[in-house]
């Protein structure tokens, strides 16, 4: 496995890796450990990348239906892999709730409309939702394939670029969707992907002054973290606040909350009426 | 002097608004006043009284608590304890609270008002005709929200116990902004108004109890930053919303980085007010002195940057300056006033050491010949030309009348302009065509972009920035997120499983890779 920064598949510039082992102890396979210059790489890529904000909401829509199209084309392949980590019930479940989460922002990336609003004025004012710009993203350890699915497919519906770091505990599915994204017409660098040790380049993200939002989902410690380092540029932070999500709930999993957390409003005032 | 002679020399004689019904009631809470906590008045535990005063005459007006640690702790108590019985009223019942609110609120205006300028040095145009209107017009919306909570939020909960710290330019619109949206959904609150103007929030209390608000929903406790940091710090406060300098919103964010606190931050801003070269100049002109001038230049959405398009600039600045002329300057309880006064010394010497600044980095200062009043603390309005995009008045909050102005050549050139400052609050953007002014607003890293028209707040239209300006909305549906979560999140177990397998787990080794 490899880094996945700007759309290509990069070598982590520590030149090492970590081993990613199962429940049982058996050796999965290694991931890249990525550091400061890697996620330093994965910003610069991701800013370049913030034409995807300018893309229509239908080609947003469009992009999001390819990748669960391509990722149901290899579900079966990628959830075999999984069950190695996560067992093959929930391999399956993540996988399967993974391509409706991906159908349901993907829904989502056309209709999270704005609003128009009618104050007391000869104005009308415009409500846009915008997305934040690029968001670093600490993805759940629990369930590395719907975990990172259920917090990256919002960023990118709303046109937000993200680095993400994958589940600690099993950051090799992730590298199998690298291809998806490359069949997908995913523009490059929209979605850059540094594994390593979650909780420092947690901080790394953190004190990056060029990335506009911060999203941590784990333990409270870590969450506690990206909100004590964000202060340099008053990022926005969304964590779990060290709680339990259920992810396979698309009650808890998915929906407005994660939107509205993807989203700034821009009131824009016209002059409008007689 | 003739109607003709008049006509020409335009001066007005004296329009005092008439203080007493203000003066009357300072009078009757004897110029002193404790916090209000669970629905009295409590002299303060430890902390004793400081005094605010008229910045336009430096009188003494009343003496107000200093609240500590212990006047919060009170104060929190009482908001947790109510907040049981105010969540389980129904939305209707709370929406005639509220609603009860607004119509008080009209029924004191003129007292609010007179209150407003007297404290703040605002004038009374300004705190009569925009700031309490807007007060009700806030308690109004959002007594609709409380009616419709449940509808339009299905799933959703209070966070529970609110603290709110406010600021000095806008004190009661301030105050409406936090309280309105925390009691539409169901939230209990501790106010922490701004040292330099605590009256309008303590007459505010006593409307409070004058509808009958449940005991603790609201609680106001006056002191310095030193109250308002007792109340980030306080364990048992579930959110805290902020508005004021980038600086302490930092320091906020800090502090509540190690608790669960909800956080939403409107600070500082340096906004640009972008004027092309086929905009109705004198329209823009007058726009720009309600976005410059307006309240002495002490607001967050300031339009304190002009850029204006290079082919018009010497026009422009020659009809600013004419218009900066007519500017009165003055008493602000007269109803003829333009600018009143700074709100206290501490800023009006932040304004006189920025100018200077600027000044020394090669800006051209001009202010109109008017003369400031004898007394009070004043500023003139100010054009400062020939300003470097990196210059400190090009950079840095100034927080008074001071417009610094600048050129651009194209509208990339003025959206780089524009967007090239660490803030992101608001913009102004005038031109005739639609095109070039929704091109640009689109562009725009702000969270207000007023197209031909600035400083326009409705209740209805979240207000709140990008970047360092700050995060989250203050008023509409966008606003009331901020008091507002997924019941099942609030509930929610802490994730176990995860952190478990977390610290059962070695450190991986790390070894160079290899092959590839």
């Amino acid at each position: 496995m490899k880094l996945y920064i700007g759309g290509k598949q990069a070598r982590p510039d520590s030149g090492y890796s970590i081993e990613v082992r199962g429940a049982d102890g058996r050796l999965l396979g290694e991931a890249p450990l990525g550091n400061r210059k890697d996620i330093r790489n994965a910003v610069e890529a991701a800013r370049k990348a913030e034409g995807w904000a300018k893309a229509t909401a239908h080609a947003r829509a469009q992009v999001l239906y390819y990748i669960a199209e391509n990722l149901s084309q290899r579900g079966e392949e990628i959830a075999g892999r999984l069950a190695a980590a996560v067992g093959r019930e929930q391999a399956q479940a993540e996988v399967r709730t993974g391509i409706e989460r991906i159908f349901s922002y993907a829904a989502w990336a056309d209709k999270y409309d704005g609003a128009v609003h009618n104050p007391p004025f000869r104005n009308i004012a415009i409500a846009m939702n915008e997305p934040l710009g690029t968001v670093g993203i600490i993805c759940p350890a629990e369930a590395p394939l719907l975990g990172f699915l259920s917090v990256m497919m919002p960023a990118i519906a709303a046109g937000n670029t993200a680095i993400a770091v994958p589940s600690e505990a099993y950051p090799l599915i992730t590298g199998d969707l690298y291809q998806v994204f490359e069949t997908s017409d995913l523009p490059d660098g929209a979605v850059n992907i540094v594994t390593g040790r979650a909780s420092e380049l947690l901080k790394i993200l953190a004190e990056h002054d060029d990335v506009d939002a911060i999203w941590c989902f784990g333990d409270e410690a870590s969450g506690a973290t990206a909100k004590a380092l964000s202060t340099g540029n008053v990022k926005q932070v969304f964590t779990n606040e060290g709680r339990a999500i259920d992810w396979f709930d698309a009650k808890q999993g998915e929906g407005r909350w994660f939107l509205h957390h993807a989203h700034q409003v821009k009131n824009i005032w016209v002059p409008y009426g007689e | 002097m003739s109607i003709v002679e008049k006509f020409v020399s335009m001066e007005y004689g004296p329009a005092p608004e008439d203080p007493r019904e203000a003066l009357t009631w300072l009078d009757r809470h004897e110029r002193r006043f404790g916090h209000f906590i669970n629905g009295a008045w409590q002299p303060p535990v430890a902390g004793g009284y400081f005094s605010t005063a008229d910045p336009s005459t430096g009188e003494k007006l009343a003496a107000v608590a200093q609240g500590t640690a212990a006047d919060i702790d009170a104060a929190v108590r009482a908001a947790r304890a109510a907040l049981g019985p105010w969540q389980a009223l129904s939305g209707h019942a709370r929406a005639r609270h509220l609603y009860a609110i607004a119509r008080l609120v009209q029924k004191h205006s003129r007292r609010l008002a007179v209150l407003e300028t007297m404290d703040n040095g605002k004038p009374i145009r300004e705190s009569r005709d925009i700031d309490i209107p807007l007060v009700a017009r806030h308690f109004y919306h959002h007594a609709g929200w409380a009616q419709l909570l449940e509808q339009e939020f299905p799933g959703f909960v209070a966070c529970g116990v609110v603290g709110q710290i406010i600021p000095w330019n806008f004190p009661l619109l301030m105050l409406a902004w936090k309280i309105a949206p925390a009691l539409s959904t169901g939230n209990t609150v501790i106010l922490k108004p701004a040292e330099f103007t605590p009256l309008t929030a303590l007459a505010f209390a006593e409307i409070c109890q004058e509808i009958n608000l449940p005991r603790g929903v609201v609680n106001i406790v006056t002191g310095d930053g030193s109250t308002g940091e007792a109340l980030v710090k306080h364990a048992d406060v579930d959110k805290i919303a902020f508005t004021g300098s980038t600086e302490v919103g930092r320091a906020i964010r800090k502090a509540t980085a190690q608790s669960h606190k909800k956080l939403s931050l409107e600070l500082g801003g340096k906004s640009p007010f972008i004027i092309f070269e086929d905009s109705d100049l004198d329209s823009a002109v007058e726009g720009l002195v309600d976005g410059i001038w307006f309240n002495q230049g002490q607001v967050c959405c300031a339009g304190s940057r002009l850029l204006m398009q290079e082919s018009i600039a010497e026009k422009l600045t020659a009809k600013v300056r004419d218009r900066m002329t007519t500017l009165r300057i003055g008493a602000p309880l007269d109803k003829a006033i333009d600018i009143g006064a700074i709100v206290a010394r501490v800023q009006l010497e932040r304004i006189e050491r920025l100018v200077n600044q600027g000044v020394a980095e090669g800006a051209i200062c001009w202010q109109p010949p008017t003369a400031l009043p004898s007394r009070g603390l004043y500023y003139p309005p100010t054009l400062l030309t020939n300003v470097h995009p990196t210059s400190i008045v090009a950079q840095q909050e100034i927080f008074g009348p001071v417009l610094a102005a600048m050129t651009f050549r194209t509208p990339r050139e003025a959206v780089e302009f524009a967007n090239n400052t660490a803030y992101g609050l608001a913009a102004s953007v005038w031109s005739e065509s639609i095109n070039v002014a929704l091109h640009v607003a689109a562009q725009l890293k702000a969270g207000v972009v007023w197209v031909n028209s600035t400083n326009l707040f409705d209740a209805s239209c979240g207000f709140g920035g990008y970047r360092e300006s700050g995060y989250g909305r203050e008023g509409g549906r966008e606003g009331l997120f901020e008091y507002l979560e997924p019941a099942w999140f609030k509930h929610a177990p802490a994730l176990k499983r995860a952190a478990r397998r977390a610290s059962k787990m070695p450190t991986p080794p790390c070894r160079p890779l290899t092959g590839r």
